[in-house]
């Protein structure tokens, strides 16, 4: 008995031991830490590596005018990126500044009160909401702003210059275009495997080897909520509580998307169009596309010549813009030196530094209109891509919104499917968006 | 006989053409991979798809070990840290598996028998329900950040293992120990000297396993560690992977270089491999 007691407080010293040891390396760490004079604060974001390295450029001139502030860079891919968001907020090992998708994720971080207002830091350092393009109701919650806007995308028309010059057409497309004018010059650039465009006599349909045109099916808010704004109706009413895709605006939009493919034969289906996931443009057989200013960085060994040019629209000029921005978190101790780095990323140096690098588009009008749209290269009409800033629907997110707009992306295919008519396409996804509704309250 | 001769021989083709078309099911995403990884971006979203790079090229090998292009993550610190953080797992799993597998297997106890229920229980838990509490034990003692929090966890068992571990030896007979304790071997000695060569087989399995699944491992390195300084390659290949779009050709090099290892250390430890899994080493 006495032995086995002997036994037993060995391994439990043991352990005691080992923990000690463990503890003892981790105290030294913070201790080293707060000796120093610099701080350090922590940026977390997603991203690709040019766009890592783009932002490395970033912290690396930030550190050198302003030399008491360290940034350590905390990469993650976008798939991985929120949930370890969360869990480190949870377990309050949280970042000191975080890139925010305001427009997808707000509500799921400014109710909880983690995200610092930076309404007030604007106020006190002069920077003015004009002088950014308007992304700024994407960072609003509650007429608090919780994230500085970074960067910049709009939803636009690109089209393969190559295609349009094989086949003769000098019209290309122009902002001022609507989608039954694109359509028309689609219908002339779809060739099936003889040769033959839409609109000749004799055009197999079953077998086309080039596309006019592609608006994606499936992207919820940049096509179908897009077109309904610019047909004059709303995907969600004002309140968000209602869903109006029965609304004969939003019918309209769909019937559309669907006579791109089985009408004017312009489109590949809802299924044909997967296989090539968000890459139809830079395949080179798709003469337009309608598609984010993202695709750029796909194009780079593209071996045909492309432009792009502000989206068709329908009775109103409405456009799909995005932003991204940076977001403070309430737990950070180091306030100060957080906004200053939020600040220098979306002031002139940061923004200048990020368009150099092309990762990103600025959303600071001054590098936008004045460097940005100068650089060489593809597309040649940058310009395009802030002309859509002018009117664009108010990407903003609210409770269950991924989860209702994932919902309408997949139920839609029934009807481009043709596995249900647009009537019983339109009530079951009412059914379901009201379904989601009653299950979060 | 010749009759019977010539059925075995068709029998035999038959069975070659099947695992022929079967095999060939099999490699064929490895050797798209392959074929892809040469491939430019252009090419490798084309469809139909086509199997030889045209043009070829190997600026996707290339570009992942220089740190001047503009889409160079930290691949080569991705691959020291898999190699630290998978070795360093291997043998702690090895060394705290064959203690506790040989203790559950041969040592009396009264309570033996309830620990391992409780020990198997804890294969039960899903593991996503552990990660908030341990991810607070390990900020406590300072381990987030740091590939102490992937290796040392190693050391304390793995309850897979220990159970595969204690089915070996409980099928190695109970003679040989008391003949060596007869001559007057301690535990240890009998473990060292007898046991340990017979479990040969079994050791290189659990080695084999732990190294794919520490090697592949996604989730845990992507809970504990932040800075890329730290990153191991399965999470550091997710980086090409974007909101919207995929570098794939770069995706496709860095996985091929990803698996070279496991392939080699499969290769190398096959024969033992196998027969660890299928137990067939027991003399009894």
């Amino acid at each position: 008995m006495k032995r086995r007691f002997t036994k037993i407080s060995s391994v439990i010293l043991a352990a005691a031991l080992l923990a000690s040891a463990f503890t003892g390396c981790g105290s030294q760490d913070s201790a080293k830490k707060s000796n120093d004079q610099v701080t350090t604060i922590r940026y977390a974001r997603w991203g690709l590596p040019e766009e890592m390295n783009g932002t490395k450029k970033i912290i690396a001139a930030f550190e050198e005018s302003h030399k008491n502030i360290k940034v350590t860079l905390e990469s993650s891919s976008w798939d991985q990126y929120w949930e370890k968001i969360q869990t480190e907020i949870a377990s309050n090992t949280a970042p000191d500044v975080m890139l925010m998708d305001g427009g997808w994720y707000l509500t799921q971080f400014a109710p909880k009160g983690i995200l610092a207002d930076i309404g007030p830091l604007m106020e006190k350092d002069k920077i003015s909401k004009d002088d950014y393009f308007n992304v700024w109701q994407t960072f609003t919650y509650n007429n608090k702003i919780y994230s500085m806007p970074r960067d910049y995308n709009s939803i636009v028309l690109y089209y393969n210059k190559s295609l349009f010059k094989a086949a003769g057409i000098t019209e290309v497309p122009n902002g001022n275009m609507t989608w039954d004018q694109i359509v028309k010059l689609a219908q002339k650039l779809t060739l099936d495997k003889n040769g033959k465009n839409a609109t000749e006599p004799g055009f197999d349909p079953n077998n086309i080897e080039q596309y006019g045109l592609y608006v994606p099916y499936d992207n919820v808010d940049s096509t179908i909520e897009t077109l309904i704004w610019q047909k004059g109706g709303r995907l969600m009413s004002v309140d968000k509580n209602t869903c109006q895709i029965d609304s004969p605006e939003s019918k309209s939009v769909l019937q559309f998307l669907y006579d791109l493919n089985y009408k004017y034969h312009v489109s590949p289906t809802y299924s044909a169009a997967l296989k090539y996931g968000e890459e139809q443009f830079p395949t080179g057989k798709f003469a337009m596309v309608y598609q984010g200013s993202w695709l750029q960085s796909s194009l780079a060994d593209a071996k045909f010549d492309w432009d792009i040019a502000v989206a068709p629209s329908f009775d109103k000029k409405v456009y799909c813009t995005q932003s991204v921005g940076n977001a403070i978190l309430t737990t950070s101790s180091n306030q100060e030196a957080a906004w200053e780095f939020v600040k220098y990323m979306s002031g002139k140096e940061g923004q200048t530094i990020m368009a150099q690098s092309k990762d990103s588009i600025p959303v600071l009008k001054d590098v936008a209109e004045n460097f940005y749209v100068k650089l060489p290269g593809n597309p040649q009409n940058k310009q395009a891509i802030f002309d859509e800033a002018v009117s664009s629907v108010p990407n903003v997110d609210f409770k269950q919104k991924s989860t209702i707009y994932d919902a309408i992306k997949n139920i839609e295919p029934l009807y481009f499917n043709k596995k249900a008519t647009l009537d019983e396409t339109v009530n079951n996804i009412l059914a379901k968006v009201k379904s989601i509704q009653n299950s979060a309250n | 006989m010749s009759k019977s001769r010539k059925k075995v021989f068709m029998v035999k083709i038959i069975k070659y053409v099947v695992l022929s078309v079967v095999g060939i099911i099999f490699m064929a995403p490895l050797i798209f991979l392959v074929s892809n990884s040469f491939k430019t971006f252009s090419q490798i979203i084309q469809f139909p798809p086509s199997l030889i790079p045209k043009p070829f090229i190997t600026t996707n090998y290339t570009a992942l070990f220089d740190s001047t292009d503009p889409n160079y993550i930290s691949f080569p610190t991705f691959i020291v840290n898999s190699l630290i953080v998978s070795v360093g797992v291997v043998i702690g799993t090895v060394i705290s598996t064959v203690l506790v597998g040989y203790a559950f297997a041969r040592l009396p106890c009264r309570l033996k028998n309830f620990l391992f229920i409780i020990l198997l229980s804890t294969l039960m838990i899903p593991p996503s329900v552990l990660v908030i509490p341990i991810f607070k034990i390990y900020r406590d003692i300072h381990f987030l950040n740091t590939l102490k929090a992937l290796i040392v966890p190693a050391f304390f068992g793995n309850a897979f293992f220990i159970f595969f571990m204690r089915q070996y030896i409980m099928g190695i007979p109970y003679e040989l120990d008391e003949a060596a304790y007869i001559d007057g071997a301690s535990r240890f000695t009998i473990l060292w000297k007898i046991l340990l060569p017979l479990c040969k087989p079994v050791i290189i399995s659990v080695v084999v396993l732990e190294f794919v699944w520490t090697w592949t491992d996604f989730y845990t390195p992507l809970i504990y560690l932040t800075s890329e300084s730290k990153m191991t390659l399965a999470v550091g290949l997710a980086m090409f992977q974007g909101q919207r779009q995929a570098l794939l050709g770069l995706l496709a090099a860095a996985t091929v270089i990803s698996i070279v290892p496991m392939v080699v250390l499969f290769l190398a430890a096959q024969k033992y491999f196998v027969e660890g899994i299928s137990f067939s080493g027991l003399k009894s």
